[in-house]
């Protein structure tokens, strides 16, 4: 007699957790974890993937994480971002294909009340709005000024009696090798180069500015094309970034322009952006003049600081990066050369 | 008192089979139910998902490869315009000439022209450009191009004089005179080839796409009636990007929001699936109507199995009904035809009646041989040798003239038959009984001459016992005829009565013959032959004791040779 009501508390015990995990299976509710989710432009770029395995490793292990990669279609991207956005995550971290898409993308996110954090592509200046959007990005104006900053040192006070001046018309002949068009950092450096370098009382000449999406193969072929069109007029290469430095340098070994060796001087100076281990190396061996360092391990730095003070709601007064206009935290570079070239190896390896 | 018992209290074993069986098939019919619609309608709006998902991102990639093909030439020219000095006339000319080559090679590509910082025109496709005329303000193209340099802004698709509809304006700053010089490059674009291979598209009946800005005013619509685009754009609104459906005019509309790349706009496609949506419902219906006719079937079921066990238990029900209700026994056989368990009690039932049938006629019998021992008992009060007897006694006292005896004798006869003949109970009390023995003694033992004497030995308690009547006579008499009556020596006759334990214990003691031990057995013995006696002796006691009292009374015969008999009666109190 006292067996059987037992037996059925038993069964509502029973019931009652095979309701308990249904619901919990039904809407995850055993959240343990804060949970971000990672959407990337495309993988198989190697500074975006460099920076994704930097950050994620640094996560604090009690948040969980997802990273999507939309391989360079914006549709894909969004339809990522619709599947994730109703599966309670607590923060966005969002390299966005196309710039222009981070309207509709903050509107949706502010809607779910799921924080959004962009990087590397920053959004129009109108995108972000509201208190939990934010960019995390290189200070691309100051990075193209940087560039300009180290030619001029290498140049000195007097452009037309230093051996760069090769024609001796006090007049930098230029040529850049741009980043993808349209792409805000190619836009703003190759603008920025060239204006800073004018500010700084030099007299420029661009004589080409060349797209070359990025990639060091396609700079490769640029070089091909300007070299035989201006060949001994180039007296500077601004390169938006170390890739395509290197492929211009990749082509001008080809023909013999610049030479491995220990004299390390080559006809003209080419600067690049990013500061990868293999422009370094460059720089190393005498081939790339110097690079701006595109800092991407204080960009991860920032966006990890983000992800913890939107996680655990911090104040943003104690925010340890300068924070731009509510939205925008700017990473500036480091300019590298041969003289301080061993600081930052040092930091790679 | 437990969940079934309550349950199952005053409920027909039907109510709880049929209860229990619908309950379970109305819980098997309605999970089954529930999942399959469930699984169903999660594959369907799943594929409307993927097929809305897909269509959306088909039309939104023409649109890529369109646009990109666009921006390229864009780029294009914005790369070569920087490589001359479009201050020299020959180099304006020939870089015109350029651009009528793309002009001329992509068909789409209706005009590109390129104007100053001061919005004048320097450089076109087309020949009739007319150079040095300032813009009218509303040409949103132009300023709108130095918002941000890094863009490429796209105008409102217009229809312009010559008949061409959906002309696009694509306007970007740039730089040109080797980086010196601003200005806005325009292409003018026809998207008629974009919006004819969208319309090629199968978005259903009444399908079709709207592209939005993003303040939600309509970029464009392929719908006739604009009115019907502005009514969707609240919906539009709450999805902003992503997947849904809602009913538009008339039908069931699957929307997908997507970006449209190097623009600020979205596009919504929105595709007619009435059709998935008939789908879906049919299946409902042809579901609800499967599990309605499951659980028909299965309460018939139910039921039919019920009353195969209730129908038996009912027929048990009635006959046991006709052997309350009528007046005398009789054999109720069920008919056995019912699942083992009913069928285990109705056999039960049945043996119970025939056992119960057994017993009433037992009791009969036994009635009537109680009757028998009576009135035997009566016969012999008024025994015609007693009577002829005593009354010679009498005539023989008063020839003696010994009328104080003679008067004693009718006075002790005469009680002795007011005794016997009061037939109004079984029962008397001891006292009685004893008087009725006492009477008896009396008229014996003049009648054989004071040849015994007797003793009474009556406990007081035991005076208002109840006893059965008639009991101590037959056996007193046994005594004088066998016991006393040709002795020498003169006998004596002792009759006692007490009350030990539970027991009244009427006791008659002889000093005569006595009887050997296989005398005792035969009389025992003959009194469980199950004969009826005819005559009054001790058998005759014995069987009116037993069917009185049971198997709790006892009759003891104690018996010496030459010694005397002792025969005990123990009747049980209460």
């Amino acid at each position: 007699m006292r067996i059987q009501p037992r037996i059925k508390e038993l069964w509502v015990i029973g019931l009652f957790l095979a309701v308990c995990l249904a619901a919990a299976i039904q809407t995850g509710c055993s959240k343990v974890s804060p949970m971000v989710a990672f959407f990337v432009y495309d993988g198989s770029d190697t500074f975006i993937s460099e920076m994704m395995e930097d950050i994620t490793a640094r996560i604090p292990p009690d948040i969980s994480f997802v990273v999507r990669d939309a391989g360079n279609s914006q549709a894909v991207q969004n339809q990522q971002i619709v599947e994730l956005i109703g599966k309670s995550y607590d923060l966005f971290i969002i390299n966005a294909v196309d710039r222009l898409a981070c309207s509709s993308i903050v509107e949706k996110c502010q809607k779910e009340g799921v924080p959004v954090v962009f990087f590397n592509r920053e959004p129009l200046a109108d995108a972000l709005t509201g208190s939990n959007a934010f960019y995390v990005g290189a200070a691309a104006d100051s990075l193209g000024k940087k560039q300009a900053d180290m030619a001029a040192a290498l140049f000195g006070n007097d452009f037309s009696h230093s051996p760069y001046d090769k024609n001796g018309d006090n007049v930098v002949q230029a040529v850049i090798l741009k980043g993808e068009q349209g792409h805000q950092d190619a836009e703003k450096r190759t603008d920025n180069c060239v204006s800073r370098l004018k500010a700084l009382g030099f007299s420029v000449d661009v004589l080409a500015v060349e797209s070359a999406n990025w990639r060091r193969q396609e700079a490769y072929e640029a070089m091909d094309r300007l070299y035989t069109l201006f060949g001994e007029r180039i007296e500077l290469v601004f390169a938006n970034n170390d890739d395509m430095a290197l492929g211009a340098i990749d082509y001008l070994l080809s023909v013999n322009v610049f030479k491995r060796g220990p004299s390390g001087v080559q006809p003209f100076p080419i600067v690049g952006v990013d500061g990868t281990e293999v422009g370094l190396e460059a720089i190393g061996e005498g081939l790339l003049y110097g690079t701006v360092n595109n800092d991407s391990a204080n960009q991860g730095e920032a966006i990890l600081a983000l992800l913890d003070s939107i996680i655990y709601n911090r104040d943003m007064n104690e925010f340890p990066f300068e924070i731009t206009n509510n939205h925008y935290v700017y990473i500036d570079g480091d300019i590298i050369t041969k003289e301080n070239l061993a600081e930052y190896t040092k930091i790679a390896e | 008192m437990s969940i079934s018992k309550r349950l199952a209290k005053s409920r027909s074993v039907g109510f709880i089979v049929i209860a229990a069986s619908v309950l379970i098939v109305l819980a098997l019919v309605l999970s089954l139910f529930l999942v399959t619609s469930f699984s169903f309608r999660t594959g369907i709006s799943e594929a409307i998902n993927t097929q809305t998902g897909e269509l959306s991102t088909q039309i939104v990639y023409n649109y890529e490869n369109y646009v990109s093909s666009i921006i390229a030439t864009s780029n294009f020219v914005q790369e070569d315009v920087n490589l001359y000095d479009l201050g020299a006339p020959d180099n304006r000319m020939l870089f015109s000439g350029y651009l009528k080559e793309i002009v001329h090679l992509r068909e789409d590509i209706i005009k590109i022209s390129l104007y100053d910082y001061d919005s004048r025109l320097c450089l076109a496709s087309s020949d009739d450009a007319e150079i040095s005329v300032n813009l009218s303000g509303d040409d949103g193209w132009f300023y709108e191009a130095f918002n941000d340099p890094t863009v490429h802004v796209f105008s409102v698709p217009y229809a312009d004089t010559s008949g061409e509809s959906y002309k696009v304006n694509v306007s970007k700053l740039i730089k040109f005179q080797h980086g010196d010089v601003s200005g806005v490059l325009k292409i003018e674009v026809s998207f008629r080839n974009y919006i004819e291979l969208v319309k090629k598209s199968n978005l259903g009946e009444g399908g079709h796409i709207t592209i939005i800005d993003p303040d939600y005013e309509i970029v464009y619509t392929s719908l006739p009636a604009p009115a019907q685009a502005r009514e969707e754009i609240s919906f539009v609104r709450e999805i902003i990007l992503g997947t849904g459906s809602a009913r538009l005019g008339g039908s069931t509309m699957a929307v997908n929001v997507d970006t449209l790349s190097n623009t600020k706009w979205r596009i919504c496609v929105f595709i007619n699936i009435d059709r998935l949506t008939e789908i879906e419902r049919s299946f409902t219906i042809t579901a609800a109507i499967v599990s309605g006719i499951v659980l028909i079937v299965g309460i018939i079921l139910t039921t039919a199995a019920a009353r195969i066990i209730t129908s038996p238990l009912k027929r048990l029900e009635l006959a046991m009904r006709r052997v309350e209700e009528s007046d005398y026994f009789r054999l109720e056989e069920v008919d056995i035809a019912a699942p083992r368990e009913v069928e285990a009690l109705i056999r039960r039932f049945n043996h119970m009646m025939l056992k119960i049938s057994e017993l009433v006629e037992r009791v009969v019998a036994e009635q009537d041989a109680q009757r028998k021992s009576e009135l035997k008992a009566l016969q012999n009060q008024i025994n015609p040798h007693f009577l002829y007897n005593t009354f010679d006694s009498l005539l023989w006292l008063i020839e003696n003239e010994r009328n104080d005896k003679a008067e004693e004798m009718v006075i002790a006869l005469s009680s002795l038959f007011r005794i016997g003949i009061s037939n109004d109970s079984e029962l008397i009390p001891v006292q009685s009984e004893i008087e009725h023995v006492r009477n008896y003694l009396l008229i014996q033992s003049i009648r054989y001459a004071d040849s015994f004497d007797y003793s009474f030995d009556v406990d007081p308690a035991a005076l208002d016992v109840p006893t059965m009547k008639l009991v101590l006579q037959p056996i007193v008499e046994n005594c004088i005829y066998h016991g006393l009556k040709n002795q020498i020596d003169r006998g004596h006759i002792r009759v006692s009565a007490r009350v030990e334990e539970d027991s009244l214990v009427l006791q008659v003691s002889d000093n005569g013959y006595g009887m050997r031990r296989e005398t005792i057995d035969g009389l025992y013995a003959s009194f469980e032959d199950g004969v009826v006696s005819n005559s009054v002796g001790l058998k005759n006691i014995y069987q009116r004791v037993m069917i009185y009292y049971g198997r709790k009374a006892r009759m003891i015969i104690e018996s010496e040779p030459d010694e005397g008999t002792t025969i005990t009666l123990r009747e049980p109190l209460g």
